[in-house]
């Protein structure tokens, strides 16, 4: 296993140094083709751990007893496979808005390294160091590519996820600090016993900041919005799709290391709940697209803590599941939405009209991400949703269904949303562009990935399953 | 899993539509696919399999089955739905005559019968919800068909929002009771869902259902949808699709009626019934009176199922799709030939024969008179009432509906013009020749109508089985209506044509209801505001402590300015603080 992971981040930084010393025409070609690389790499990560399952690493510094070692589980295989496919459709469809295609192709390569570490390291440390990566990659994507404001955004989401890091930091040191062993591997901590209950909680509070800053849930949610409607249509992509995921997977780790944090799953399933609403009621004030999309993903990670937060079989694979519905629809609403802007010149709710007849597979693109994202059926987010809630009852009775008045908000303005902008041909905007055939293919693989995880679930969970 | 072969040929016809752009064709691909769907509905019929369950997918120990049956009204539904879904299709390929419009709509009208086949079949609660969205969204896509229109987009928007309420509701029903068994098969919640939890459930779900069957306080988007084309009217919106909700519960009524739904179901269905009536004789559009015909319909039906007479609401329910599929494309002829002019007292050319045979026959139908079958739809409904004052009422509702279709018919035959060609009369001619394939339809859905009573009195061996009190009582009322409506309208001796009520300000289209929505809307609104404003100001906390921090290191700053003396100093103070510090300690 060790192997691989290397090669895909060997391959990755190659990709990086080439993209840097040639010419920008070259840039997303080698982006596309590490992309593929990558892809292959964690295809055969996963049928390896299908065959034989989790090998142990090489220890690199036998002092701290802190290694270099890679794993996969069912759940961080979904993430993974996740992630490349973001990336990859990321990297195929190109850089909407035309400019810095360089640094846009390092950044998302340098990326990619952050998401395949993240999902297949064993160790905590390890771990953190392609969290950072990750954030730094994305701080420089808002910054140097993105909108009017990219500055502010980029500062505000550095120091929000910075706050992450360092929690994430601290709960690390005690971690290492307080286990008999001093051992940061993950799947020694999640057995390890003996942590006195005092620091377990200390643990448990500063892992749960840290992840809910980077899930963005309510009151840790303040980098979204500008983050999101700021980056640049990759970044977005990339943000939405993936970087939230690490917040999620690493709640899911929560709950495995701390077997405290149980107890506290009605308190964590109330935040999720308000972080729901709000989303909600924050949503239904946004007149601009990509703003509304971002508290839409806002919506969808308050949903996945609720179901990590009910812990349950049903649940979790619904929060998994949701993971990956929510990270290729709303990948795709963010595409959609960038490519309406650069056809229509306008992104503004009250003024964009009858984007179906000037940019049909844009529109309809942009219609499957919506209705997938408030739980369609025959759409992967329905079966997200249909897992999620059902699991949420499991363990929290009839208030697991709260939520569902923010989805039904968030819903109807949607139906609006599209109804206003999409439909209506009364006043058409004028279309000054189409839609370039690598965004088209954008919109087909995450349309198809879509529908197909809607249809055929198992396709998934079998993945899930190992 | 064998039933789910009938959604095939529509979802198929759909993805034609969707994949190839020929126009001409899509009409002709649809047609076949509502031919070959009505084939195997009768093969299915011969070689009843039974229920079947498929393995959808499975997470740890619990398994998401997909189970269809054909048992019972299952059967019914999708043999009616299949059938009108056909018919529509041939009086669309004279209807919908702009070439340009022709591929999405066919498109949109196969994806809807395939939902619509879907719930029919479905014997688990998750393959019900998954047809019951189907339709609720293709149902919004044909509302708003005409783009162009902003009060169709309106009218769709406002419809899929309701809808969706009732979407949520219904699907909170289905996670309480699989929560509570591990199991949506419908056998398996009738036999075993008990308790609090499953009140809960069979409230949300009688809810849900009314939300899609346009019952009070929910009906308003069914007048509303009539902005979509007449076909989408004469089969989502008067046969089929509006009774997804009758249906959800018929097949549910012994679980519900358990958890005491009935009292529920014949509130909401008598207050449907009596603002329905109130409204069809208030308004004059050609279609908005038929819509709220059919929230009578349904209401009459939720009346039956909550008196637990399962049998006299699908004796309706079949009736009812056939007579009003009829009169909705009456209306589309007329509208089509004046031009699309939809009130009634403008409405040209109704007594040409071709036109006026189909009329009076849905008509009477409508209205009750025997024995077509509304007669006995209506007549068995209001027979299982056991209750006098419900009863009177529900007479009294008779009267008035009598008189308000015969009103119907009545306000365009005394028009002086009404044996003219409309053609003379209007600028540009949209062909006063009326389509053969709308003909076509119109009369075989004529026959239909005139035959199924026939049919039903012939399986049931004679007329026997009818009170003779209940018959005259109901075609008393029905008369009464009739010789209302000819004097008033035909003869016009009465005040002419405004029959608004105190009530009709209540119930009718931007009256109370709409008021209320209003207000929700804009609570949810102000909701939305305050928490924008909470939000921008604790954002601003946020900042501020920001800026705080940022203002305490400009500060530190100033320390730190170069000079040898001013370190020097502050060295030697803190060390003398230091010595005082340690040796105090």
């Amino acid at each position: 296993m060790v192997p691989i992971v290397l090669l895909i981040i060997a391959v990755n930084i190659v990709g990086v140094a080439l993209i840097a010393f040639l010419k920008p025409e070259y840039s997303r070609k080698i982006a596309v083709f590490v992309a593929a690389v990558s892809a292959v790499g964690v295809v055969r990560l996963i049928i390896q751990l299908a065959q034989s399952g989790v090998q142990p690493g090489v220890v690199y510094i036998p002092y701290l007893n802190v290694g270099l070692s890679f794993g996969l589980t069912g759940v961080t295989a979904v993430l993974l496979l996740l992630s490349e496919i973001v990336i990859f459709v990321t990297a195929a469809s190109g850089n909407v808005e035309k400019t810095g295609a360089k640094a846009s192709a390092i950044l998302m390569t340098l990326f990619q390294i952050a998401a395949v570490g993240i999902f297949t390291s064993q160790n905590l440390l390890l771990f953190f160091v392609f969290w950072d990566i990750g954030v730094i990659a994305m701080f420089f994507m808002i910054n140097v590519l993105g909108g009017e404001n990219r500055r502010a955004a980029s500062i505000n989401f550095l120091l929000y996820e910075l706050f992450a890091s360092s929690m994430l930091l601290i709960a690390i040191i005690m971690l290492y600090v307080y286990t008999p062993a001093h051992s940061l591997n993950i799947g020694y901590l999640i057995s390890a016993t003996g942590i006195p209950s005092n620091v377990e909680l200390a643990v448990l509070i500063s892992m749960f900041l840290a992840f809910m800053t980077n899930m963005a849930v309510f009151p840790f949610h303040f980098w979204l919005p500008d983050a999101y409607a700021e980056a640049s249509t990759q970044g977005s992509m990339l943000l939405s799709g993936i970087l939230t995921k690490f917040g999620g997977y690493g709640m899911l780790l929560m709950f495995g290391i701390s077997g405290l944090a149980i107890h506290y799953s009605q308190y964590i399933a109330a935040i999720a709940t308000v972080s729901v609403i709000y989303a909600a009621l924050m949503l239904i004030r946004q007149k601009e697209l990509k703003r509304a999309a971002s508290y839409a993903a806002m919506l969808e990670m308050g949903i996945i803590l609720l179901a990590i937060a009910a812990y349950n079989t049903i649940s979790i694979n619904g929060a998994v599941y949701g993971m990956f519905a929510q990270g290729i629809s709303i990948a795709l609403a963010f595409l959609a939405i960038g490519v309406i802007k650069s056809i229509f010149d306008e992104s503004n709710i009250d003024r964009l009209r009858d984007v179906l007849s000037g940019a049909r597979s844009t529109a309809y693109s942009f219609a499957l991400a919506i209705f997938s994202t408030i739980g369609f059926p025959l759409t992967a987010g329905f079966i997200a949703e249909l897992l999620i809630f059902f699991g949420a009852v499991q363990s929290f009775g009839v208030y697991g269904l709260i939520p569902l008045a923010g989805v039904l908000i968030m819903a109807a303005y949607f139906y609006s949303i599209i109804s206003n902008c999409l439909l209506l041909r009364n006043k058409p905007t004028r279309a000054i562009g189409i839609a370039a055939g690598s965004q088209r293919f954008g919109f087909y693989a995450l349309s198809l990935a879509i529908v197909a995880l809607g249809i055929l679930p198992f396709l998934l969970l079998v993945v899930l399953r190992l | 899993m064998i039933e789910l072969l009938v959604v095939l040929p529509f979802l198929l016809s759909g993805i034609i539509s969707l994949l190839f752009k020929d126009d001409a064709a899509a009409g002709l691909t649809a047609l076949v696919a509502g031919i070959l769907s009505i084939g195997i509905v009768a093969w299915l019929y011969l070689h009843n399999p039974g229920a079947q369950a498929i393995n959808w997918f499975s997470v740890g120990p619990y398994s998401f089955t997909l189970v269809t049956t054909l048992s019972g009204i299952h059967l019914i539904f999708l043999a009616l739905v299949a059938l009108m879904t056909t018919l529509v299709i041939l009086y669309s390929l004279g209807f919908m005559d702009v070439a340009s419009e022709k591929r999405s709509f066919y498109m949109q009208l196969s994806f809807f019968a395939a939902g619509m086949m879907l719930f029919a079949v479905g014997a688990d609660l998750i393959t019900l919800f998954i047809g019951w969205e189907l339709i609720g969204i293709t149902s919004y896509l044909l509302i708003g068909f005409w783009r162009y229109k902003e009060s169709a987009v309106k009218a769709a928007k406002k419809a899929v929002i309701v809808l969706l309420i009732g979407d949520m509701l219904v699907f909170s029903g289905i996670a309480l009771l699989w929560a509570q068994s591990n199991s949506v098969l419908i056998s398996y919640v009738m036999a075993n869902a008990t308790g609090t939890v499953a009140l809960m459930a069979a409230l949300l779900i009688t809810v849900g259902a009314l939300t899609k069957s346009a019952q009070f306080p929910f009906h308003q988007w069914l007048p509303d949808a009539m902005e979509g084309p007449t076909p989408v009217s004469a089969l989502l919106h008067s046969s089929t699709m509006v009774k997804a909700g009758v249906f959800l519960v018929a097949v549910l009524l012994t679980f519900l009626l358990g958890e005491g739904m009935g009292i529920l179901l014949v509130g909401a269905g008598l207050a449907s019934v009596i603002l329905a009536a109130v409204n069809a004789a208030s308004t004059t559009h050609i279609k908005k009176i038929l819509a709220y015909s059919t929230i009578q319909d349904m209401g009459l039906m939720f009346i039956a199922l909550g008196l637990n007479a399962l049998p006299a609401a699908i004796l309706l329910f079949i009736f009812q799709t056939f007579y009003k599929g009829l009169i909705f494309m009456d209306a589309g002829i007329l509208t089509k030939t004046n031009n699309d002019e939809t009130d009634i007292r403008k409405i040209l050319g109704i007594r040409r024969p071709l036109v006026l045979i189909p009329v009076v026959i849905a008509v009477a139908a409508l209205a009750g008179i025997f024995p077509l079958g509304g007669f006995f739809g209506k007549f068995a409904v209001d027979s299982a009432v056991q209750n006098y004052p419900l009863y009177l009422m529900l007479m009294l509702v008779e009267v008035v509906s009598s008189l308000y279709i015969f009103r119907w018919l009545f306000v365009p035959l005394s028009n002086k013009l009404s044996s003219k060609k409309p053609a003379k009369k209007t600028k540009k001619a949209p062909g006063y020749a009326i389509p053969n394939s709308m003909l076509a339809a119109v009369y075989i859905l004529t026959f239909a109508v005139l035959a199924s009573a026939a049919v039903w009195i012939y399986s049931y061996g004679g007329l026997a089985f009818i009170p003779l009190f209940g018959a005259v009582a109901f075609t008393a009322a029905v008369l009464v209506g009739l010789l209302l409506a000819y004097l008033l309208y035909y003869r016009k001796l009465g005040p002419g044509i405004g029959l608004r009520t105190a009530l009709s300000r209540i119930f009718e289209s931007g009256g109370l209801i709409d008021d209320v929505y209003g207000a929700v809307v804009t609570a949810v609104r102000g909701l939305g505001a305050a928490v924008a404003l909470f939000d921008y100001n604790l954002y601003s906390v946020a900042k501020g402590a920001g800026y705080g921090l940022g203002g305490i290191s400009r500060t530190m700053e100033k320390t730190e300015n170069g000079s040898m003396n001013y370190y020097l100093a502050a060295f030697v103070v803190g060390a003398i603080v230091a010595v005082i510090i340690f040796s105090v300690i």
